[in-house]
């Protein structure tokens, strides 16, 4: 379903699309198509556990038909950092667009958020996770 | 012996348990030591990073708010709108989580909720500003550059307080965790040494007690045989003779007591020397000995006697066979200090239960058909009967 309203996230890369234009995006509305799932979890940057919900990574990527090992996620502040596939189906990885109910906006690390399962997962708290967990995405780029 | 084959797998058991406890805490505090310097490290990354990334999305900010109100034609409002949530979401990072804890304990940071709060308050003045306009923009811009000072000192405080600040400062917290890997390697050291004595010790322990079990084998040896022949000696005769004529009884079976006795021997000594005689009675012995079977005890009874127990025996038969294969044996002659002598034995043979009821009995039988082997001839054997015992004790050996 082609974005109609505005575009919070860009898929670009190797993906096989849905108009062979190589890239698709989505609007809110495109994303919560997916189907949304909540994450309950503490992360480093908040405080207690918190409810998140959105999609999971793995399930975007099956979407969009990526075909790559790894994804470039880049962030509204130019932030850049790659991230392994493997990632997504070796834990529930959710791309988050809601924190505790509510929409996050720029300001709450919105529109997107990578937040990875922390609680019961103790292996994550490393730096590498963190540099992982991108806040304020808007394009991923499947390689 | 039982009890000490038994109680060494326990033993090693119990050591090597020390052994796996004592390297198993070595190599779990080596990765506490690690892990604790990396999250040490870590933490002064992360703090510090998000302390200058706040300062610098500010000037980012600053930057774009300065051009849209120059009215460069390259910002538009939507930009602006952007920095400013994104310096925004800058300000919870430093105030919120446990990624921040660092961060919060320092006196500056006391500041970072006020900033948020009046962050808040220009959002309105923000989402109204239009490009060019310089008025409204001078306000913005001045409540936004005060924060740029504290959050400046933030980051100079993360560094300084969290021993950052200088390359001496790291090398002092990289010293004290070389440190403690010393005292870890300390540790592991005398472990090792300590461990590697208990393992000598206990060998030595072990090698000793081996000496003794020798020694005291040795000993009991030497008091009940022979030293000439090192066949067993009158006291073990006695034992040996005493056991075997209990079996008998148990079992039912007959014991035969063979008295030897060398014919003549006196001779050899005395125009030999006593060495060559004690020489050829070692040879003798060693003769004999191939004679008899384990189960029968061959002993010296002193000087030129000998004595045989022979036990399961199942007739006179079985006695007589045993005293003329030995009396055959001796036929060969000896060579001892380059002389050839011809010796030749008479034997007395006396029978349990049938010839006597007694080790006592038993002796006395056999030394009684000894003499009247002695008084038919040179090389001859007798078994016991009941004549044998009219006649006059032995007086001596011929």
């Amino acid at each position: 379903m082609p974005a109609q309203d505005r575009v919070i996230l860009s898929v670009t890369g190797a993906i096989s699309g849905v108009d062979g234009s190589g890239r698709i995006d989505f609007d809110l509305n495109a994303l919560e198509q997916l189907g949304l799932t909540k994450l309950t979890t503490w992360t480093p940057w908040t405080e207690g556990e918190v409810e998140f919900e959105g999609v999971w990574a793995r399930r975007l990527l099956d979407a969009v038909g990526a075909r790559g090992t790894e994804v470039e996620a880049h962030a509204l502040n130019d932030y850049v950092e790659v991230i392994p596939i493997d990632d997504f189906h070796r834990y529930d990885v959710l791309l988050a667009v809601r924190m505790n109910g509510q929409l996050m906006r720029t300001r709450d690390k919105g529109p997107i958020w990578i937040v990875y399962p922390w609680s019961g997962h103790p292996e994550l708290d490393d730096f590498l996770t963190r540099e992982k967990s991108i806040w304020q995405l808007n394009a991923l780029h499947v390689r | 012996m039982k009890r000490a084959w038994r109680a060494r797998p326990a033993r090693y058991g119990l050591l090597a348990f020390t052994l796996l406890v004592f390297t198993a805490c070595l190599l779990f505090s080596f990765h506490r030591i690690r892990q604790q310097h990396e999250m040490e490290l870590r933490d002064i990354d992360i703090s510090l990073w998000m302390a200058s990334r706040a300062e610098f999305e500010l000037q980012r900010l600053l930057v774009t708010l300065d051009r849209y109100a120059m009215g460069r034609p390259d910002v538009d409002h939507q930009e602006v709108l952007r920095r400013f949530e994104i310096f925004w979401s800058r300000l919870p990072l430093l105030a919120e989580g446990a990624d921040s804890a660092s961060i919060r304990s320092l006196e500056g940071a006391a500041t970072v909720p006020q900033m948020i709060a009046q962050v808040e308050r220009l959002e309105p003045a923000v989402r109204a500003l239009r490009g060019g306009d310089r008025v409204a923009y001078r306000p913005i811009s001045d409540k936004l550059q005060s924060f740029a000072a504290p959050l400046l000192k933030l980051s100079r405080d993360v560094k300084a307080t969290l021993g950052l600040n200088s390359d001496a400062q790291r090398a002092r917290k990289h010293g004290l965790y070389l440190e403690q890997l010393a005292y870890l390697l300390g540790i592991l050291i005398s472990g090792s040494i300590l461990i590697g004595l208990l393992l000598r010790e206990t060998r030595h322990v072990r090698r000793l007690l081996a000496d003794a079990t020798t020694a005291r084998n040795r000993i009991w040896h030497l008091a009940h045989h022979d030293p000439l022949t090192d066949l067993p000696n009158r006291w073990l005769y006695n034992d040996r003779l005493d056991q075997a004529l209990r079996r008998g009884q148990r079992q039912g079976e007959m014991v035969a007591l063979h008295y030897f006795d060398l014919d003549d021997f006196k001779a050899v000594n005395d125009s030999f020397g006593h060495l060559t005689g004690d020489r050829l009675l070692a040879a003798v012995a060693q003769r004999m000995r191939t004679c008899v079977r384990d189960s029968d005890t061959l002993a010296r009874l002193g000087g030129d006697e000998f004595a045989i127990v022979q036990s399961g025996v199942t007739d006179r038969a079985g006695a007589t066979l045993l005293a003329e294969r030995m009396l055959a044996a001796l036929t060969a002659p000896f060579s001892v200090d380059d002389h050839d002598f011809h010796i030749s034995a008479s034997v007395g043979i006396a029978l349990y239960p049938d010839h006597a009821a007694s080790p006592e009995q038993l002796h006395q039988a056999a030394d009684q058909a000894l003499y009247r082997a002695k008084a038919t001839g040179p090389a001859r054997s007798r078994i016991w009967e009941p004549s044998h015992a009219a006649v006059m004790p032995r007086v001596a050996s011929a």
